[in-house]
């Protein structure tokens, strides 16, 4: 069982603090999603837990060990860290695209073996990409893209995935194609932090949500709890319209003055 | 299939490698003096074949080696780059170094050391190229940035630029101006094994160092942050590219001269053979460097001119075109 607890933490960008006193444990398989308005700190949280950013105090520990005092290469096995924008570079094929999540496995100047090949297929075939495999990643759709891009993180196997706004740019089906994959990983036993931006997703589909605000947790509790607390409208300065379909919330932002 | 246009990696290694030798047996049989390699066979104490060795190896070996060498800088520094910044119009002289080398022996010719001592010039430059990357470093930050690196690489190159034009202004004789002007353009005449002993060991080490940087090339295609979450060190790979790249082309501006195109266009030839990986276009670009300087440079010598052209005149004169071409050829695939 993997834990990743955060004690404290403080990060600093320009003179602006960005996190503060940010205290958090994830310590159990399961979708946990990081909520907020912009601005809050959700990329800035998920970077630090990553260990990409480094924070001026507090720290964070993966299964008890400071995340600060693993090797780069260590780190990157047990946690995958899938980033908000979606970059390629080159147009690299859709198997070579995935394989790249293996590169923190490989022994030095080996290419991949039969484990790495083998964790490879369940990433093209978890993310449904194995018709795709020879297709260059810049023929793709925006929603071929992500998945592409996510199948990369899964090839890693890690113990904890953190995905930032992993379903931001894609349509209503690919959405909730890949919560549904993040679902199936999540009941497989991983550990999962993604930040989202569509609260009815984030409530349907997350086991917990952790609400941020200008860099500090106004809540972390289970989905339902957080949906229904009142500081979620104070914090995005909206009110939610709750019409239920199919016995799930749904939250549509409203604010007076604000549209005809 | 993978690519349209995709060759198997040991294929691709293979037939360049080929290219590359008979590129480099080209390069040992043309030249004014009628010396072919058939004439090595015949081993004798002739007075001609004794000049005959002695125009072999004192004047074509030499060449060719360094051809061989500075080529295989030029197009394995310039993938490297490229891949760094991830950016295929990098070239190596985006960071600095060619024209802080070439600096360093402009300087040279302008204190009159290079008369005195010829070797003063190559050390020139490489003192130029030495200089250049404690610069960047300097200027840039041991933890610098990819985008912070090349901005300091592009201030350096300008300032070196406009030294380097200075010199040539305040330049105190017409004659002092045409060899500065002359070298400047690049050229693999007259070299010997001295310069081969000056330059190689430097491109030796450069280019080790850069081919260890491949699996951290591969990683950056996805992005900086998404290569540092894969365990790669971007800080470190920007160094070793850099550094790497100072020795290797560092050395070869000081024994060549400057000799543009090759960085650029050789990397790029190459990335679709290769599915446009950024860590298997590493070897096949300093082959494919290696072979097209040596063979421009075997046809400087056989072009019939009064004086013999200049490697970097041609390498432009067939480089740029070729380059158009290949940017028309893009526009209409993607547009």
């Amino acid at each position: 069982m993997t834990s990743l607890s955060a004690r404290d933490l403080r990060l600093v960008l320009g003179n602006r603090a960005v996190l503060d006193g940010i205290t958090l444990a994830v310590d159990q398989p399961g979708l946990v999603g990081i909520v907020g308005p912009n601005g809050a700190g959700k990329t800035s949280l998920l970077r630090t837990l990553t260990g990409l950013a480094k924070p001026v105090s507090g720290r964070v520990e993966l299964d008890g060990v400071p995340i600060a005092s693993l090797s780069p290469r260590d780190r990157a096995r047990r946690i995958g860290y899938l980033p908000q924008t979606a970059n390629l570079h080159w147009p690299l094929t859709v198997g070579r695209l995935v394989a790249l999540g293996r590169l923190p496995h490989l022994a030095p100047w080996a290419g991949p073996g039969a484990g790495d090949r083998d964790a490879i297929d369940r990433a093209l075939k978890a993310a449904d990409l194995s018709a795709l495999v020879d297709r260059s990643a810049n023929s793709l759709s925006g929603g071929e893209l992500a998945r592409a891009l996510l199948a990369r993180v899964i090839a890693g196997e890690p113990d904890l995935i953190l995905a930032d706004e992993p379903v931001a740019s894609l349509d209503p089906l690919h959405q909730l194609r890949v919560m549904d994959l993040f679902r199936t990983l999540a009941e497989a036993g991983r550990t999962i932090v993604i930040v989202l931006h569509d609260l009815t997703l984030a409530v349907r589909f997350c086991d917990r949500l952790v609400l941020l605000d200008k860099g500090r947790i106004v809540a972390d509790d289970a989905a339902e709890s957080v949906a229904q607390n009142p500081a979620l409208e104070t914090t995005y300065g909206v009110q939610f319209a709750r019409p239920v379909w199919a016995d799930a919330d749904l939250l549509v932002p409203w604010r007076p003055g604000l549209g005809p | 299939m993978t690519s349209r246009r995709e060759l198997p990696y040991a294929w691709l290694i293979a037939g360049l490698s080929l290219v590359t030798l008979l590129a480099f047996l080209i390069s040992l049989s043309v030249g004014p003096a009628p010396v072919g390699l058939g004439t090595l066979l015949t081993v004798g104490g002739t007075p001609a074949e004794a000049t005959a060795a002695i125009i072999f190896y004192e004047i074509r070996l030499p060449r060719a080696i360094l051809g061989l060498a500075i080529g295989a800088a030029l197009g394995l520094s310039g993938a490297a780059l490229q891949g760094l910044l991830r950016n295929p119009l990098a070239e190596p002289g985006i960071v600095g170094i060619s024209g802080c080398a070439a600096l360093g022996a402009v300087a040279v010719f302008y204190s009159g050391l290079a008369i005195t001592w010829p070797l003063a010039l190559p050390f020139g430059g490489l003192v130029g190229a030495f200089v250049a990357v404690l610069l960047l470093y300097g200027l840039a930050g041991r933890e610098a940035s990819v985008t912070t690196l090349i901005l300091a690489g592009i201030a350096l190159s300008a300032l070196a630029g406009a030294l380097t034009a200075l010199a040539l202004s305040l330049s105190p004789n017409p004659f002092a101006l045409a060899e500065i002007v002359f070298w400047l353009l690049g050229s693999l005449a007259d070299r010997s094994m001295v310069h081969v002993a000056l330059a190689v060991p430097f491109v030796v080490v450069g280019g080790a160092l850069l081919l260890t940087s491949g699996r951290g090339l591969d990683g950056l295609s996805l992005g900086e942050e998404a290569a540092q979450s894969l365990g790669i060190s971007t800080a470190r790979l920007g160094l070793i590219v850099v550094v790497g790249t100072a020795l290797a082309v560092g050395a070869s501006v000081a024994v060549s001269g400057a000799i543009g195109f090759v960085g650029l266009v050789v990397p790029h030839l190459i990335r679709p053979l290769v599915g446009y990986r950024p860590g298997k276009l590493l070897v096949p670009s300093a082959l494919g460097g290696a072979a097209l300087l040596l063979l421009a440079d075997s046809l400087v010598r056989v072009i019939g001119t009064g004086q013999e052209l200049k490697l970097g005149v041609v390498t432009a004169l067939i480089g740029a075109p070729f380059f158009l071409a290949l940017i028309v050829s893009y526009r209409r695939r993607v547009v």
